[in-house]
């Protein structure tokens, strides 16, 4: 008899593969942070490692948390594993880009455009309880979240917009891929025989 | 026009030399006919040749089905592993639920078997069985026009094809609807009649487009090897029907 495989949902594996990077990179926030400098200097690798770095115990463990409720979110309403991969890494990538043509002093770190990427796939997915057109808004009103807590609690001053402008174009990168998905493969033959 | 090897001990001299490649052929037998096994030993004919070969099962499981294969001797886990054998489908109800849950249509399922077909350069198919296959489609029309469909293109991918269909006993008809044997290229038909109290099975070529064959019933038996006909004997067979 076969001893069952544990598989780690994507959310989880990501999460871990924070964690164990925190742990046991040293510098890691040297080393595998995002920037533009740091690309057109060769550093091409940092583009799929920056989101996998965390500046402090706070934000790894900020972004764990999310990412593992986005992950189980995102498959309750039937998104692929391959999905989840694709927007996440997808939409990181996309980020990247955009903060190099857009904001090329800054320098990024942290899951968290990732996951915003997935609450944007998964908000586009939809299924017949919950209708994309309602979970669009909804979910993307998720971006402001740390901006109207900062309002509440008068430390505006600290707020970061750069970090709303990346959560925001990570959604809308990772709605946009998940159409995108959801076109092509609406074009292929779809698999019954071979999935039975 | 060539010939691709039934695989059925004594069938070939009925059929001058095997079944014409690319073409469609209905087998026809009622229950316990031994239509599965024929198909069985089709597609090991054809690894047996080197050929890359599809079976299509709604009947049963692709575990069961291989199972009850092995037991013949046939080793389809050998064949998969060697990459020359997909087995594809499973239960009907599965299919149906699978179906409802991609939001497939019927014709998605036949352009299924056809990309199948085509992705693993399968020169041998078998669809066991056409009758459940019909049963996704709602109109007699839909029905038809799905199997000419599927018949056309698996004969455009030269890809020589067994279409089991399954006919209650005492029925005239080759296939469940009626129109299956016009659509095809070919039909075998298996009986299982009853003399004495022993089951007597026998075998005909009724059609065979683009081909001469020989017409007359023949004997045939099924055993721990499989399927065999006798070529030179008629069966003696005194029908209820």
């Amino acid at each position: 008899m076969n001893p069952q495989r544990i598989v780690l949902s994507p959310g989880m594996q990501i999460a871990l593969v924070s964690i164990i990077v925190f742990a046991l990179v040293p510098h890691a926030v040297a080393a595998l942070s995002f920037s533009a400098g740091s690309f057109f200097a060769g550093e091409f690798w940092r583009i799929i490692t920056y989101p996998f770095v965390h500046l402090n115990i706070a934000h790894l463990l900020e972004n764990v948390v999310t990412v593992i409720i986005a992950g189980m979110l995102a498959t309750e309403l039937g998104m692929s594993r391959q999905q989840m991969y694709i927007v996440f890494f997808g939409s990181s990538v996309l980020v990247a880009l955009t903060s190099m043509a857009f904001l090329p002093l800054i320098i990024i770190a942290g899951a968290s455009s990732g996951i915003f990427a997935i609450l944007g796939g998964l908000s586009a997915k939809g299924n017949e309880f919950l209708s994309r057109w309602f979970l669009l808004p909804v979910m993307f009103s998720a971006v402001f979240i740390k901006m109207f807590i900062s309002m509440f609690t008068g430390s505006m001053g600290e707020f970061s917009w750069a970090q709303l402008l990346f959560h925001g174009i990570g959604f809308i990168y990772g709605a946009m891929i998940f159409a995108f998905i959801a076109i092509l493969r609406s074009k292929q033959t779809k698999r019954v025989l071979q999935v039975v | 026009m060539k010939k691709a090897p039934s695989g059925i001990p004594g069938l070939d001299s009925l059929l001058y030399g095997g079944i014409p490649e690319g073409k469609s052929i209905l087998i026809s037998g009622n229950c316990g006919t031994g239509k599965t096994i024929f198909g069985a030993q089709f597609l090991k004919k054809g690894y047996d040749r080197g050929e890359s070969c599809v079976f299509v099962t709604l009947e049963q499981s692709k575990s069961r089905l291989i199972e009850d294969i092995c037991s013949l001797g046939i080793d389809f886990d050998k064949m998969m592993d060697e990459r020359k054998l997909a087995v594809i489908g499973g239960p009907l109800g599965h299919i149906s639920f699978f179906k409802e849950k991609t939001k497939a249509t019927a014709e998605d399922i036949v352009n299924e078997i056809i990309a199948v077909v085509k992705e693993t350069g399968a020169s041998r198919l078998v669809l066991d069985s056409i009758n459940l296959l019909t049963v996704l489609f709602d109109t007699e029309q839909d029905r038809r026009m799905a199997l000419a469909m599927l018949a056309s293109n698996l004969g455009d991918l030269n890809c020589t094809s067994l279409l089991i269909s399954e006919v209650p006993e005492g029925v005239g008809n080759l296939g469940l609807y009626g129109f299956e044997d016009f659509v095809v290229d070919g039909v075998i038909r298996l009986r299982r009649d009853i003399m004495d109290n022993h089951s007597v099975r026998s075998l005909s070529v009724v059609k065979m487009r683009g081909s001469d064959i020989v017409s007359d019933i023949r004997e045939m038996r099924i055993n721990n090897d499989g399927v065999k006909t006798f070529p030179h004997k008629t069966p003696e067979v005194r029908s209820l029907f």
